[in-house]
């Protein structure tokens, strides 16, 4: 078992209330628009990037063994890390939960008399609950990338890590921009999707300009050099980091690869996994602050280096969780998520990777339904690029649940009934064979069963399709003979 | 303790090493081995067609010309809607730009056009490779809405790993190395894919047929 890692976290936790978000989200027509085009786009547009690559497979291989190398020397690389930021003139910070996190930002926007912060996406200063933190300390902080940004209006969270507002629709954005863009004339026209980018565009401009400090987060830490990689299609975190005096890259200590050729092997795997895009529009790699000569660029460079529970899966059986490259391509294919959206997993990250992070992180106890939340159908695990088997690591949460008697005395009852069972298999052989006799019976000529006694819940929205031969046992046995 | 030397601490708890795990030197050589995609592996002429190829598959538009007539290109892809103020990255300033209204340095708010220069091509993916200096600054290549690159036609590459290796050697490493696919776009809008969202809205690649500094030192 692993040991719960002592870190709190900001954003309230709503995973208990799995079942009642589920049901709110499956009435919810609009979600379920948005779904149905995400299903629609980004795995069709995935599978056509992976069928144009035929190296496809054999970089998941790469990359895999890329992360598990570079986590199996963690210590070493973010030493080597950490020895070339401050060779390149700029700080490192280490911090060991959120808390330490914030006080490291708070010190260093209070140290430079900071009033604005832009931010580019990091999912990591989601999770720590950073722009509560900097707002209620005097600080305006201001989302750049388009879907971030519109949620900060909404006052809403993520519900995917890709593409952070897949939830809201163009109807909402429209009336969003309305309410709170009030130096525009009220009866501009904003019914294409083009003038709704434009007055982003223009609004964003003016904040990138005025940021004292910009922070951004980093898809990768170079080892080699000290440098930090964003990712971006929009080019927000660029504007970010360069108009800004003060760059903070905040990352988690699973960033770091050992060098570029290794960054060459994952950016190959992000941009078509996210998002079917051969290569995200934008990567950039960061070394320290603005050199001798250089027309632009920050003043000041920082990194924070967040562990906040990651550390604490080393050595245990979700390490290779670590290995993840935020793609969400687990998401975009699952079964679950397609149906219910994100928002239901009720934490930061959702979808299959979330169903792994966060009871990690905020304990199997209130987020135990997260990893029962899954068919087990595998296609996570099918997709991921860096080869993370979801399913296995849900399985230990559940089997965490089971140990902890989490989970509902009927369930636990029920496995413990089926298990006496499945270990008499001549009892279980009798017993099968009688309930499939009774479910033909059921079923009569049409083969379905309309309601079936105990299984309600399942039969109220389809028929139970009734066995149409004997027990396995006895398939095998006819089959043999004939 | 220090949140440091505690984070360290825990990592090594976790891979049961008590100091620091230095990886088997072999280990790193073989992860250096790239797996190069084989649709990379052309003549000079056909890599230059994929190159093309693949950043019209991105929005980019692309040109090619003599870099003598590099003006006259500038020119033609405005038609006859020439900008009143073009800003050029200093790098380029030997450069003969005829009757455009060049002016040199980096990009503010107000510029709507920027000409700067690439270090290398991937054609891979259609990737230009751009490197701040003092030469060509970095924000050329976001803030307008019109990013004119220039990238010499025998710069263009398989990969990202040759162009990295134009500027891996350099030290200090430029501060900023930027691998452009394409003009800045999102997808944040219902997914919808729109051009334009804070970096450039247009991206034009001029593909110049001579080395660009036997010009420049002329």
């Amino acid at each position: 078992m692993m040991s719960r890692p002592l870190v709190s976290h900001n954003m309230k936790v709503t995973s208990q209330q799995f079942k009642k978000n589920a049901y709110e989200a499956i009435h919810d027509e609009q979600l379920q628009a948005a779904l149905l085009k995400m299903q629609k786009g980004a795995v069709d547009r995935r599978a056509q990037a992976v069928a144009e690559l035929p190296e496809f497979q054999a970089l998941r291989d790469k990359a895999k063994e890329i992360k598990d190398h570079t986590l199996a020397h963690l210590d070493y690389y973010l030493e080597q890390y950490e020895q070339k930021v401050i060779a390149s003139g700029s700080t490192v910070h280490w911090a060991r939960n959120d808390s330490e996190a914030k006080q490291i930002v708070l010190d260093i926007c209070q140290q430079k008399s900071a009033k604005m912060i832009t931010k580019g996406k990091s999912m990591l200063t989601e999770e720590i609950g950073l722009n509560d933190d900097l707002q209620d300390n005097g600080f305006e902080v201001v989302e750049t990338d388009l879907g971030e940004y519109i949620l900060q209006i909404r006052n809403e969270h993520p519900t995917h890590i890709v593409t952070p507002a897949i939830h809201v629709n163009q109807q909402q954005i429209t009336d969003d921009f309305r309410n709170i863009h009030t130096q525009f004339d009220p009866k501009r026209d904003l019914s294409q999707a083009e003038a709704l980018l434009n007055e982003a565009r223009h609004i964003l401009r003016e904040k990138y300009f005025q940021a004292d400090i910009g922070i951004t987060g980093a898809n990768f830490l170079l080892a080699s050099t000290g440098s930090s990689v964003i990712v971006t299609n929009e080019g927000n975190g660029d504007l970010t980091q360069t108009l800004a005096a003060t760059h903070i890259v905040m990352a988690g200590i699973d960033k770091i690869v050992p060098s570029f050729s290794d960054v060459g092997v994952l950016i190959r795997l992000l941009g078509r996994s996210a998002t079917g895009q051969e290569m995200t529009t934008y990567t950039t790699i960061s070394t320290g602050a603005k050199q001798e000569n250089d027309a632009d660029g920050p003043s000041d460079y920082h990194v924070i280096l967040v562990d906040n529970g990651r550390s604490a899966l080393l050595g245990s059986q979700f390490q290779p969780m670590l290995r993840c490259i935020r793609c969400a391509a687990c998401m975009n294919h699952c079964p679950v998520y397609q149906a219910v959206g994100g928002k239901t997993y009720g934490w930061v990250y959702p979808g299959p990777m979330g169903s792994v992070l966060t009871p990690a992180f905020v304990g199997v106890d209130k987020a135990g339904n997260l990893p029962n939340a899954s068919t087990f159908c595998g296609k996570c695990a099918e997709v991921c690029p860096v080869k993370i088997p979801l399913p296995e690591l849900m399985r230990y949460h559940r089997d965490e649940e089971f140990k902890q008697h989490l989970s509902p005395m009927r369930a636990r009852i029920l496995i413990k009934m089926w298990a006496w069972l499945a270990l008499r298999p001549r009892l279980y052989h009798f017993m099968a064979s009688i309930g499939i006799m009774m479910l033909k019976k059921l079923a009569g000529k049409k083969g379905f069963i309309r309601s079936l006694f105990l299984a309600k819940a399942w039969t109220k929205y389809r028929d139970f399709p009734a066995p149409q031969q004997g027990t396995f046992l006895q398939q095998y046995k006819k089959g043999k003979k004939s | 303790m220090s949140a440091r030397n505690e984070i360290l601490q825990s990592i090594r708890k976790g891979l049961k090493h008590q100091t620091t795990n230095a990886p088997n030197e072999n280990y790193i050589d073989n992860l250096a081995e790239h797996i190069i995609p084989a649709r990379v592996e052309l003549s000079i002429a056909k890599l230059i067609e994929l190159f093309i190829s693949k950043a019209e598959d991105v929005s980019a538009t692309l040109m090619r010309c003599m870099n003598k007539d590099l003006a006259a290109a500038v020119t033609l892809y405005f038609e006859n809607e020439l900008p009143d103020k073009i800003k050029v990255a200093p790098g380029l300033s030997k450069l003969n730009w005829g009757d455009l209204a060049v002016e040199f340095g980096t990009c503010v708010d107000a510029d709507k056009v920027s000409i700067t220069e690439a270090i290398a091509g991937v054609a891979e993916t259609g990737t230009l490779m751009c490197a701040s200096s003092p030469e060509t600054p970095t924000l050329l290549n976001f803030l307008p809405e019109t990013s004119i690159i220039i990238i010499d036609k025998m710069q263009i590459m398989k990969t990202y790993e040759q162009a990295w290796q134009k500027v891996s050697q350099r030290s200090p490493l430029p501060r900023a190395i930027n691998f452009i696919t394409g003009p800045s776009r999102t997808g944040d809008i219902e997914q919808q894919l729109l051009l334009g969202i804070h970096g450039p809205k247009k991206l034009h690649i001029i593909i110049v047929e001579r080395d660009l500094h036997d010009l420049k030192h002329n």
